[in-house]
C-alpha cells in the first residue's frame, strides 16, 4: 500500500491552492503541499467541487465515487491488514519529524514481513517525499539545502527506475521541487546572479511541468479510444479521471511558473514580457477551455496577476473580479485572496485612489475568513491591502464625515493588527503602518523588568514607579503649557517615552506578583496589587486590560473601597473604549457595562460613584436617543445626586429635541415631548440635595424656564428662574466665572420674555413688572459686549420686538392701548437707560412698529397716540443716526414720513440714496412721501410734488433723479419676479398719484390717463398681483370713474 | 453475599447472595451483556457469586460465568453509574471517576448496584495507579477491602487480577504469582489460560527466562479455538519471544515476532504494543539497536493507548536513543514518561 494513494490527484488539486502562494513564504506553501498531499479522498475532489459549481453531475463523479469505494476498501484492508503497518508507520515517524529515522526505516523495509510491495517499489519516492519534509522543517539553509538535493537524487532516481503508477507523482514533485528551490533564490533582495538562478530552476519546472503535460496528453489519447465503462472498469475509469486531473494540474504549473519566472526581472513588464504572454496564453487556455474544473476556475486569478504586469489594468479587472465572482468552494479561496488583492492594489494606484470600490469589493471576503485561514499568506495579503484601502479612506477628510473617519481607521487597524499577528514577508509593512496609526508593536523594545522577589516587593516596586510616572506626567503637563520649540518636543517625547517604560514595567511586575500569591498571601496586599495593576493599565491607556482587571478587583473585594475603586477604573476603561469602537460594534461593552453597573448599584448600593457605571449606561442611551430606555433605567436608580443629574440631562436633550421636531414642522410631538421634558428636569431639579447648584443645573432650570414660557405658563416659568435654590436668576452670579456671555444672554433674554409675557398677562399693577424689565434689559446688554455682541442684543432685541408687534395686532383694542402705554414707558426708561446703540434702535424700532399698528389701515399719516409713538420713536433715531448706519437714517426718515415732516423726510432719503441708490425701500419712502406731501401742499404746489412723485426728484450733479419716483420705481422692478409684489405697487401708485394730481389740476386728461395706467397694466397682467392687489386697482379705477362721470364698473372681470 | 431489594439495607453487605423476590409485581429488568455481543438479554439477575450470575429470563434461568460477561445494567442504576461505567470499560477512567464519585451509595436501591459502584471505583483508580498517575499501595487497599467485602462479587476474579497487576507493579512479585494463581479457580478456560500466561510475566519480570518461557509454552500448546483464547496464545509468543530474548536467542525472537506481525491485527492495541516491544527487546539481544529503536517506536507512534507498554517502550527508548548519538530524543522521551506516566516504575 502506497504511503500517497494512487488518486493523489486529490491532494495534488490541494497542491494546486498551495502552489498559488509564490508571492509568499516557499516553504509555507511546500508545508501547505505536503500537508495537502497526506489528506484522503474526504477532501473535496475536482470532480465534485465542480459539479456543485457547475450545479450538474459531470462524468467524473461516478469515477469519484468509485475511487472512494475502492481507496475506503483499501484503508479497511489496512486497518485490519495483516503485516507490518509501514505506510502508517513512515507517515508518524516523519509527523515527529525523525526524518533521519524514516529514511533507515526505508532503508529496511524489505526486512519487515507483510509490507505491501508497492510502497517498496516506491522507496525512492518516498524518500524524496521525506527528505522535502526535512527540508521543510530544518532551521539551516544548508540542511536546507542538502535535504533538497537529496531529494531530487531520490526523485530522479526513482524516475530512472522506469514506468511506475506513481511516476506521474514523482515528476510532478520534481517539478514543485524545482519551483521551492527557485522562490529560495528569490528570498529577501536577491541579486541579479540569484535572480538568473531562480529563473533557471523556474524554466526547469516548467519544462517538467510540460513533459508531464505531453505523457499525459498521449496517455489520456489512448484511454479515449478504449470507450472505458466505469461500471465495468473501475480502477481504469478511475486512473482516466487521475490522469485528467494531473494533466489540468500540470498546465496550471507550468503557466505558473512562467509567470514566476517573468517575475525574476526587475522590470517583468518589459524584460519577462515574452514569458508573461507565454503564462498569459496557458492561463487564458485553461480558463476558455476547462473552465468547469477548479484548474480554469483558479487561471482567473493568474490571468489577472498576468495582466497586472503586463500593466493591462483593464483586462487585470476584469479577470480579478470574475474570480471575486465566482462560486465560493473551497479550492477557489485562495485564488479569491490574491484576486481581492490584487484588486485593492490597482484601485488604490487610481487618481484619487478609488478605495471605495475596493473596500465594497473585498470587505466580505475578508470578514469571512475560516478558521483554518486564518494563517495563509494570501490572507495577510489581502489583510494588508484592504486595511490600506480603509487607511486611504480615513485620509479623505473632506469627502469623509468624522464617523466614518473613524470607523475606517478602526477597520484599518484590525485587520492590521490581525495580520500582524501572523509570521509572513507582510510583518514589515504590516507594523510600519500601525506604528503610522500610533499603534507600537514593538513592545520588545519596551525594558524588561526584572522579576520581582514577593508580591510585596513587586507592590514596593510598583508604588516607586507609579510615584516616578506620576511625576514624570506633571512634568509633561508643565513642558506642554510652554511655548512649542524642537527642543520641547524632543524633551517631551523622551518624558513620553520613559513614561510608556515605567508603566510598562509596573505592569510587568505586578503581574509577576500576582502570579507568586499562594494560599496565604495577605488579601489586602493582593487587591492592592490588582488596584495598582488595573490603575497603570489605564494610565498606559490598555483599557481592555484595566477593564478585565478592574472587574476582578471591583468582583472579588465587594463593598469595600477597593473594590468600589477597581470598578471605577473598569468604567473608566470602557468608557474610553467606548469612544474607540464603533457605535454598531460596541454591544459587547455596553453589556459588559450592564453587568458592571447592576453589580456596583447592587453592591455598593449608598455610594453615588457607584452609580457612575448607571449614568454611562443612561448617557449611552442618550447619546443613541433612546428616551425610553435611558429613563427606565433613571427610573431604576436609586434617588440621589446622580440620578437627579440624569434627569437634568434627560429633560435638556429632550428640549433640544423637540427643537429640531419643531423645525422639521412637527408641532404636536414636539409640544407632547415637552411635557415630558418638562417633568424631568423639575423632578431632576427638586432632586438637587444641599446647598451648592452647579452651573449644569442652571442651565436645566433655564430649560425648564423656557419650557413653561412656550407652554404659556409664565407664572411657572418665573418662578424657576426666581427659585431660591436652583433659580438662575437668584444663582447666576454665583457660578464661578459668573457664567458665560452665551448663558447669560439666553437667561436674561428669557427672563425678559417672561416678563412681558407676565405684563400682557396681568390685570394688576405692571410697574414692579417693568422696573425688573429695565434691569434685565441692562443685564442682558451687559452680557452682550463688542461687535458680535451688539448682532446678538440686535437680534434679541428684534424678536422681543416682533413679539410685542405680533401681541399688539392680536390685541383688543383696550388691551392694545394698555400694551402700547406700558411699552412705551418701557422704551422710554431703556432709551433713558441705556447708550447701546442696539437697545436704543430697539426701542425706536418697537415705537414705530407699536405706533404704526396704531394707525388705521387707510392712513398714511400718523395721529394721536400713534402719532406719539412715532414722534418718540423719531426722536430716538435721530440721536441714533449716523452716515455709516444706513437703516437707522431709513428708520428716521420713514419716521419722518410718517409723522407728516416729510422734507426732513425727504432730506435724509436723499442722502441714503445718493450713498445706496438701489435701495428699493428707500426709494419707495421717498415716493411715498412726495405723494403723501403733495396730498398736503397747496394745490398750486401740489402738481410738482406729484410729479415729483411719479417721475423722481432732487437731481445730482449730472442731472438724473436721486429719487427715482413710481415711474421709475415700476421700471426697475419690472422684469425681476422677486421684486413682482413692488412693481405692482408702484404700478398702483403711479394710477393713484396721477389721478390725485389730474383731481388737483382739475385735468381730465391726466385723470383718463390715470384710468389707462390701470387698464394698461391690467391688459399686460391680468392678476395684477394678486386678488388684494387688484381688489385695489379696482377700487381705483372705480374712483377715477366716478371722477370721470363715468359709471364705476371698475377692471373688467378677470378671465 | 445476599442482596435484598429492600428500603432499608439491613441485610450486612457481607451477604452470599442477593435474592430477588418472586412476585412478578416487583421484577427486575436488567440487561446482561455477554463478551463480545452488543445484544443484551434481558430479565432479573437472581444471584451472583465469584463465578457468575444467574439471570432469570422468562421462566428460564441461565447461569453466566464471570469471564463471559462484558457488563451488566441493574434496573434502578442512576445515570452516573450507566456512564461511569461505559468509561471504565472504555478506557476513560478519569472521567469514569468522576461520574462514580457522584453517586450517594447509601442511596442505592440495590446493593448489587452499590458493589458495581465500587467495583468500577475501584477498577478505574488501579487502573491510573498502574499507570503511574495514582497512589498503587492505597488502590491495592481498596481492591483487597472490595475482595472482602463483596466476595461473591462476579468481579471477583477481575479483582483478583488486578490485585496481581497492582502487587508487580509494587515489585511484589511473589504477592503478585498468588493473586494470578488464584485465576485458576475461575469458571472460565479462557481466565484460566490467563492465570498461566501471567505467571510466566511474573517470571519473565524476575529474569527468569526459562521458567517464563514453560508458562508461555504451556499456554501455545493448549488447543483452543475460541477467540480470547487464542488471542491469549499470541500474547503469549510475544512473551516467548522477550524470553528468547532475555535467554540471549535474539534471532529466534524476532523469528517468532516476525510471524505475529504477519498476522498483526493493528486494532488490537494491546497486542501490537506487546508485540513491537517483543520485537525490541529481540532486537536488543541481537545488537541491532537502531532496529530496537524503529520497534519501540511503533508502540511509541502508533499504539500509545495501551498504557503500560507505551511507558515500557518509552523506557526503553530513553535507554536507546543516546546510544545513536541522539540525546535530545531521550530527553523527548523522557519528558512524554514522566507527564503521561509519573509514578511509573517507582
Amino acid at each position: 500500500m502506497p504511503l500517497y494513494p494512487r488518486f493523489m490527484a486529490v491532494g495534488a488539486e490541494q497542491f494546486g491552492r498551495g502552489i498559488l502562494f509564490h508571492s509568499q513564504n516557499p516553504f509555507s506553501r511546500l508545508r501547505r503541499h505536503l500537508a495537502s498531499t497526506r489528506e484522503t479522498v474526504s477532501s473535496s475532489p475536482t470532480s465534485v467541487i465542480m459539479a456543485t459549481l457547475s450545479g450538474r453531475q459531470p462524468k467524473t463523479v461516478v469515477s469519484f465515487v468509485v475511487i472512494v469505494v475502492v481507496s475506503a476498501l483499501a484503508g479497511l484492508a489496512n486497518a485490519s491488514a495483516q503485516g507490518e503497518p509501514a505506510a502508517d508507520f513512515l507517515k508518524r515517524l516523519r509527523a515527529a519529524g525523525y526524518f533521519d529515522t524514516a529514511v533507515s526505516y526505508l532503508d529496511r523495509l524489505n526486512k519487515y514481513p507483510g509490507v505491501d510491495p508497492e510502497l517498496i517499489s516506491a522507496i525512492g519516492l518516498e524518500k524524496a517525499h521525506t527528505y522535502i519534509e526535512a527540508a521543510v522543517a530544518s532551521r539551516s539553509a544548508k540542511d536546507r539545502d542538502q535535504f533538497f538535493v537529496l531529494a531530487e537524487q531520490s526523485l530522479n532516481s526513482f524516475l530512472q527506475g522506469g514506468d511506475h503508477p506513481r511516476t506521474q507523482e514523482a515528476r510532478s514533485q520534481l517539478g514543485k521541487l524545482q519551483m521551492v528551490q527557485a522562490t529560495q533564490y528569490m528570498l529577501g533582495e536577491p541579486d541579479d546572479a540569484q535572480r538568473e538562478k531562480a529563473r533557471e530552476s523556474y524554466l526547469a519546472a516548467a519544462k517538467t511541468f510540460d513533459a508531464i503535460v505531453e505523457t499525459l496528453k498521449g496517455k489520456l489519447t489512448e484511454m479515449r479510444g478504449e470507450r472505458i465503462d466505469p461500471r465495468k472498469e473501475p480502477d481504469k475509469a478511475a486512473l482516466r479521471d487521475q490522469y485528467q486531473f494531473e494533466y489540468l494540474q500540470s498546465q496550471l504549473n507550468a503557466a505558473d511558473v512562467r509567470k514566476l519566472a517573468a517575475k525574476t526581472y526587475k522590470d517583468p513588464g518589459k524584460d519577462g514580457k515574452a514569458l508573461l504572454e507565454q503564462a498569459r496564453d496557458q492561463f487564458q487556455n485553461l480558463t476558455s477551455k476547462y473552465s468547469r474544473y477548479v484548474q480554469g476556475a483558479v487561471a482567473l486569478s493568474h490571468l489577472g496577476q498576468v495582466y497586472h504586469e503586463l500593466g493591462d489594468t483593464e483586462k487585470a479587472l476584469d479577470n480579478y473580479m470574475r474570480m471575486l465572482e465566482s462560486p465560493d468552494a473551497d479550492p477557489l479561496r485562495d485564488g479569491k485572496f490574491q484576486s481581492a488583492s490584487g484588486l485593492i492594489q490597482l484601485r488604490l494606484a487610481e487618481t484619487p485612489p478609488n478605495y471605495q470600490d475596493a473596500i465594497d469589493r473585498c470587505k466580505q471576503l475578508a470578514g469571512d475568513i475560516r478558521p483554518n485561514e486564518r494563517l495563509v499568506p494570501s490572507v495577510q495579503q489581502l489583510r494588508l491591502d484592504l486595511a490600506k484601502a480603509y487607511l486611504a479612506k480615513s485620509r479623505d477628510t473632506e469627502k469623509q464625515k468624522p464617523t466614518d473617519i473613524k470607523r475606517a481607521e478602526s477597520e484599518g487597524r484590525q485587520l492590521l493588527l490581525a495580520a500582524s499577528k501572523v509570521p509572513g514577508p507582510h510583518l514589515s509593512e504590516a507594523k510600519e503602518l500601525l506604528s503610522g496609526m500610533g499603534i507600537e508593536q514593538a513592545t520588545a523594545d519596551l525594558p524588561k523588568a526584572e522579576p520581582p522577589q514577593s508580591l510585596e516587593d513587586a507592590l514596593d516596586k510598583a508604588r516607586e514607579l507609579l510615584t516616578a510616572s506620576e511625576n514624570l506626567q506633571s512634568a509633561i503637563k508643565e513642558l506642554e503649557a510652554q511655548p512649542e520649540t524642537d527642543e520641547l518636543k524632543e524633551q517631551i517625547a523622551q518624558m513620553q517615552k520613559d513614561l510608556a517604560e515605567s508603566q510598562s514595567i509596573a505592569v510587568q511586575i505586578l503581574r509577576w506578583g500576582l502570579a507568586m500569591a499562594g494560599p496565604g498571601t495577605n488579601h489586602e496586599t493582593l487587591n492592592q496589587a490588582r488596584s495598582y495593576l488595573a490603575y497603570m493599565l489605564v494610565q498606559g491607556k490598555r483599557h481592555r486590560d484595566a477593564s478585565v482587571v478592574g472587574q476582578f478587583l471591583a468582583r472579588n473585594a465587594p463593598g469595600t473601597d477597593i473594590g468600589l475603586q477597581g470598578g471605577l477604573m473598569a468604567l473608566n476603561a470602557l468608557q474610553n473604549l467606548l469612544v474607540e469602537v464603533p457605535d454598531d460594534e460596541n454591544d459587547g461593552l455596553i453589556s459588559q457595562l450592564e453587568k458592571l453597573g447592576d453589580f456596583m448599584s447592587a453592591t455598593w448600593p449608598d455610594d453615588p460613584r457607584a452609580s457612575a457605571a448607571q449614568g454611562l449606561r443612561v448617557r449611552l442611551m442618550l447619546t443613541k436617543e433612546n428616551w425610553l430606555e435611558a429613563r427606565k433605567l433613571i427610573d431604576k436608580m436609586p434617588d440621589g445626586a446622580e440620578k437627579a443629574s440624569l434627569q437634568r440631562l434627560l429633560g435638556q436633550l429632550l428640549w433640544n429635541h423637540s427643537l429640531q421636531l419643531r423645525r422639521d414642522g412637527n408641532e404636536e410631538e414636539a409640544n407632547k415631548i415637552l411635557v415630558d421634558a418638562a417633568k424631568d428636569l423639575r423632578s431632576g431639579l427638586d432632586g438637587i440635595s444641599g446647598a451648592l447648584v452647579e452651573g449644569e443645573a442652571i442651565k436645566a432650570a433655564l430649560v425648564l424656564s423656557k419650557i413653561y414660557l412656550k407652554q404659556d405658563k409664565h407664572a411657572e416659568a418665573l418662578a424657576v428662574l426666581d427659585d431660591e435654590k436652583y433659580g438662575p436668576v437668584k444663582l447666576v452670579d454665583k457660578l464661578g466665572d459668573g457664567g458665560s456671555d452665551t448663558l447669560l444672554g439666553d437667561l436674561y433674554s428669557t427672563e425678559l420674555k417672561v416678563l412681558v409675557q407676565q405684563m400682557l398677562a396681568t390685570d394688576g399693577d405692571i410697574a414692579p413688572l417693568l422696573d425688573r424689565a429695565t434691569t434685565t434689559m441692562e443685564s442682558l446688554r451687559k452680557a452682550y459686549q463688542g461687535a458680535d455682541g451688539q448682532v446678538k442684543l440686535t437680534s434679541i432685541y428684534k424678536r422681543l420686538a416682533f413679539d410685542v408687534r405680533e401681541a399688539l395686532d392680536s390685541a383688543t383694542p383696550a388691551k392694545k392701548a394698555k400694551l402700547i402705554q406700558v411699552f412705551q414707558v418701557l422704551l422710554e426708561r431703556i432709551a433713558g437707560a441705556t447708550d447701546d446703540k442696539a437697545t436704543l434702535r430697539w426701542s425706536g424700532q418697537t415705537l414705530m412698529d407699536m405706533g404704526e399698528a396704531a394707525m388705521p389701515p387707510t392712513d398714511v399719516k400718523a395721529q394721536g397716540q400713534a402719532l406719539t409713538l412715532i414722534s418718540a420713536a423719531a426722536k430716538t433715531f435721530a440721536d441714533l443716526r449716523d452716515d455709516k448706519d444706513l437703516t437707522t437714517s431709513f428708520l428716521y426718515a420713514r419716521a419722518n414720513r410718517l409723522t407728516g415732516k416729510y422734507k426732513d423726510a425727504l432730506d435724509e432719503l436723499e442722502k441714503i440714496l445718493k450713498q445706496k441708490p438701489m435701495m428699493l425701500d428707500a426709494q419707495i419712502e421717498a415716493a411715498q412721501a412726495y405723494e403723501s406731501w403733495a396730498a398736503e401742499l397747496n394745490p398750486k404746489f401740489a402738481p410738482k410734488a406729484y410729479n415729483a412723485a411719479l417721475s423722481g426728484g432732487r437731481p445730482n450733479a449730472k442731472g438724473e433723479n436721486t429719487i427715482w419716483g413710481w415711474g421709475k420705481i415700476s421700471k426697475q422692478t419690472n422684469r425681476d419676479p422677486k421684486y413682482r409684489d413692488v412693481f405692482f405697487e408702484a404700478r398702483y401708485h403711479i394710477a393713484l398719484t396721477r389721478f390725485l394730481m389730474g383731481k388737483s389740476m382739475k385735468d381730465d386728461k391726466i385723470i383718463a390717463q390715470a384710468a389707462r395706467d390701470i387698464t394698461s397694466v391690467e391688459a399686460l397682467f391680468p392678476d395684477l398681483g394678486g386678488q388684494k392687489q387688484r381688489d385695489k386697482f379696482d377700487l381705483l379705477l372705480k374712483e377715477i370713474q366716478k371722477a370721470k362721470g363715468e359709471k364705476p364698473v371698475g377692471l373688467p372681470p378677470q378671465k | 453475599m445476599k442482596y435484598v431489594r429492600s428500603i432499608k439495607p439491613a441485610v450486612p453487605i457481607a451477604a452470599i447472595c442477593w435474592l430477588l423476590s418472586a412476585s412478578p409485581a416487583i421484577a427486575q429488568l436488567d440487561r446482561l451483556y455477554p463478551k463480545g455481543s452488543d445484544n443484551p438479554v434481558t430479565g432479573t439477575a437472581i444471584e451472583s457469586s465469584k463465578n457468575g450470575i444467574k439471570f432469570k429470563t422468562g421462566a428460564n434461568t441461565t447461569d453466566y460465568i464471570a469471564g463471559d460477561i462484558e457488563k451488566v445494567l441493574f434496573q434502578g442504576d442512576p445515570s452516573e453509574l450507566t456512564k461511569g461505567r461505559q468509561f471504565a470499560l472504555d478506557g476513560q477512567y478519569q472521567q469514569a471517576l468522576q461520574e462514580l464519585k457522584a453517586i450517594q451509595i447509601d442511596k442505592l436501591p440495590r446493593e448489587v448496584i452499590k458493589a458495581d459502584v465500587a467495583f468500577y471505583t475501584l477498577w478505574c483508580e488501579s487502573k491510573l495507579a498502574l499507570e503511574g498517575r495514582g497512589d498503587k499501595t492505597a488502590a491495592a487497599k481498596a481492591a483487597l477491602a472490595f475482595a472482602n467485602d463483596y466476595k461473591e462479587s462476579w468481579h471477583f476474579y477481575d479483582v483478583a487480577k488486578l490485585l496481581g497487576d497492582l502487587a508487580l507493579a509494587l515489585n511484589n512479585p511473589q504477592q503478585a504469582l498468588k493473586y494470578y494463581q488464584s485465576l485458576l479457580k475461575a469458571p472460565s478456560t479462557e481466565t484460566k489460560i490467563e492465570s498461566v500466561y501471567l505467571v510466566g510475566l511474573v517470571q519473565l519480570s524476575q529474569g527468569d527466562a526459562a521458567a517464563a518461557q514453560v508458562e508461555f509454552d504451556k499456554v501455545i500448546g493448549v488447543k483452543v479455538a475460541a477467540k480470547g483464547a487464542l488471542r491469549l496464545q499470541t500474547l503469549a509468543k510475544a512473551g516467548k519471544a522477550v524470553a528468547l530474548a532475555k535467554a540471549g536467542k535474539g534471532d529466534d525472537g524476532l523469528k517468532l515476532v516476525d510471524s505475529l506481525i504477519a498476522e498483526l491485527n493493528p486494532t488490537d492495541v494491546e497486542m501490537a504494543a506487546r508485540i513491537y516491544n517483543a520485537q525490541g527487546a529481540s532486537y536488543e539481544a541481537t545488537g541491532d539497536r537502531e532496529g530496537a529503536i524503529l520497534a519501540y517506536l511503533h508502540t511509541h507512534l502508533m499504539f500509545s493507548s495501551q498504557p503500560d507498554a507505551h511507558a515500557e517502550a518509552l523506557v526503553r527508548l530513553v535507554a536507546l536513543w543516546p546510544q545513536v548519538g541522539k540525546p535530545e530524543r531521550a530527553a523527548e522521551a523522557r519528558q512524554e514518561l514522566q507527564d503521561r506516566y509519573p509514578g511509573y516504575g517507582k
